[in-house]
């Protein structure tokens, strides 16, 4: 063994002395005896080690951390980590207190009233829609509920988990370039698809499709509208029964890049894609459209 | 009280996997989210360890995955905070000498260096660990580790002697 070896071995010797018996170390501690240099390089750094081993252990952990933990396992203890404050609010909202029943009876009549506000057909505006499925592609944690590229396995997962799973794609977003994941989710009880691309040129896009009848201003068949919604980038329109929204986490350009690819990727003309069950399996189905649909500029 | 019940192993082990979780995930929030996620995954799967001597290695492997997997998920959605403010930039400008060192200047130190090196490195002097063990932690050869540790103790000078004052 050289001192180099030696060196690189005597890195990895914990400054606490717990490495003294292991014997991976002792061919090179036994040479740092015989070699005064290597012997004062290794008393150096045990002293640097020993120094950021010392602060890095002095590090303060979050004093309600433990509690927590300990919660997770026992929910028991889950009441003794609430907050004072919420234990408070517990006791006000307790069902002995009068204040409790007057609060309930007024959620009640208000939960009464939103209900039939609801069902007495209070349209659900397309902007509504837009804002709402903008929020849920910049803000909520979960961005998509599954990552998948292949084009096929994601209709398959949106078509089982009650998803729109028969739509229409733009070229662009034809087949699994880009294509990186999907989610469903839920407008006034209708289930809303989502497809996440990452695509070069274009950057992040979600596309989300639904049914187009729920809308009393659905966008316009096969004619894209571009807008803003929350300070991203949207493209709108209806196809077959279906409403289509595209949200840009760049700019306009980027939509429009998507929408209106190179003539000569323009020329395919957009696939239908559409997935029927088969006994527990899916399987899919591209049928191309002729050129007489009116969908040349998508 | 058993030595391996859920309450001895947080006991024993949830500073230490903090200050491992910080080092990686350079935030208190996340790095407490990781250790509580792990020891969630204890209360559920611990049970399935035959050889409960190896609760501790378990336990720091569950993490450094958990935290992979996080990473890997935030690289395909990555957040970019308007206010998020690169910390290293903030601490830069205000020197310090050897002496000064204390903890959070360590942390903020480590968490200049690639994962790569901040993982082996966090674990070593953490000194819960024995460079064998941290090969098995972090799923990567005994000589890897090794010259892990020895690469990362040079940036880490070097990053402490862009620090001092000149």
């Amino acid at each position: 063994m050289n001192r180099d070896e030696a060196r690189l071995i005597l890195q990895s010797c914990r400054p606490g002395g717990q490495d003294a018996a292991d014997p991976q170390f002792a061919g090179a501690l036994a040479l740092a005896k015989e070699d005064a240099e290597l012997a004062a390089w290794f008393a150096k750094q045990q002293i640097f080690d020993a120094q950021i081993s010392r602060d890095i252990k002095s590090l303060r952990v979050p004093p309600d951390l433990k509690a927590k933990i300990l919660a997770q396992e026992n929910p028991q203890l889950q009441r003794i980590t609430e907050p004072p404050a919420a234990i408070r609010w517990r006791h006000l909202f307790s069902f002995r207190s009068p204040t409790a029943w007057a609060m309930a009876a007024m959620l009640l009549m208000l939960l009464s009233l939103a209900i039939f506000w609801n069902q007495s057909g209070r349209p659900a505006h397309f902007a509504d829609y837009s804002a709402q499925m903008v929020y849920a592609a910049v803000n909520d944690t979960n961005h998509v509920d599954v990552e998948n590229s292949d084009m096929k396995q994601v209709v398959a997962w949106l078509g089982a988990h009650h998803g729109e799973s028969q739509f229409t794609l733009p070229v662009a977003l034809n087949g699994s370039t880009g294509l990186m994941g999907c989610r469903v989710l839920d407008w006034h009880g209708q289930k809303v698809s989502m497809l996440c691309y990452g695509l070069n040129g274009s950057g992040h896009v979600d596309l989300f499709v639904t049914e187009a009848d729920i809308f009393p201003d659905a966008p316009p068949v096969d004619r894209p509208q571009f807008a803003s919604s929350g300070g991203m980038p949207t493209a709108s329109w209806s196809h077959d029964g279906k409403a289509y929204l595209m949200v840009g986490h760049g700019n306009v350009a980027d939509l429009e890049k998507v929408l209106q690819p190179k003539e000569t990727v323009k020329s395919l003309f957009p696939a239908r894609i559409s997935f029927k069950p088969a006994g527990l399996s899916y399987f899919a189905k591209i049928v191309w459209n002729k050129p007489s649909v009116a969908v040349s500029n998508l | 009280m058993d030595e391996f019940s859920f309450e001895s192993l947080v006991n024993a082990h949830y500073e230490p996997l903090y200050r491992f979780a910080l080092s990686l995930a350079r935030s208190e929030a996340d790095a407490s989210d990781l250790v509580q996620q792990t020891f969630c995954r204890w209360a559920a799967k611990g049970g399935q360890l035959r050889d409960k001597s190896k609760a501790k290695s378990w336990l720091f492997t569950t993490l450094h995955r958990e935290f992979l997997g996080r990473r890997r998920h935030e690289d395909k959605f990555p957040k970019v905070e308007i206010s998020a403010v690169d910390e290293s930039e903030l601490t830069a400008s205000s020197p310090l000498s050897e002496k000064q060192i204390d903890g959070a200047s360590v942390m903020s130190a480590l968490q200049r260096l690639d994962e790569m090196y901040r993982a082996p490195l966090a674990l070593f002097y953490l000194e819960e660990h024995s460079y064998r063990d941290i090969a098995e932690i972090l799923e990567v050869p005994v000589g890897t580790v090794m010259s892990r540790i020895s690469r990362g103790k040079e940036l880490l000078r070097q990053i402490f002697i862009e620090k001092e004052p000149r």
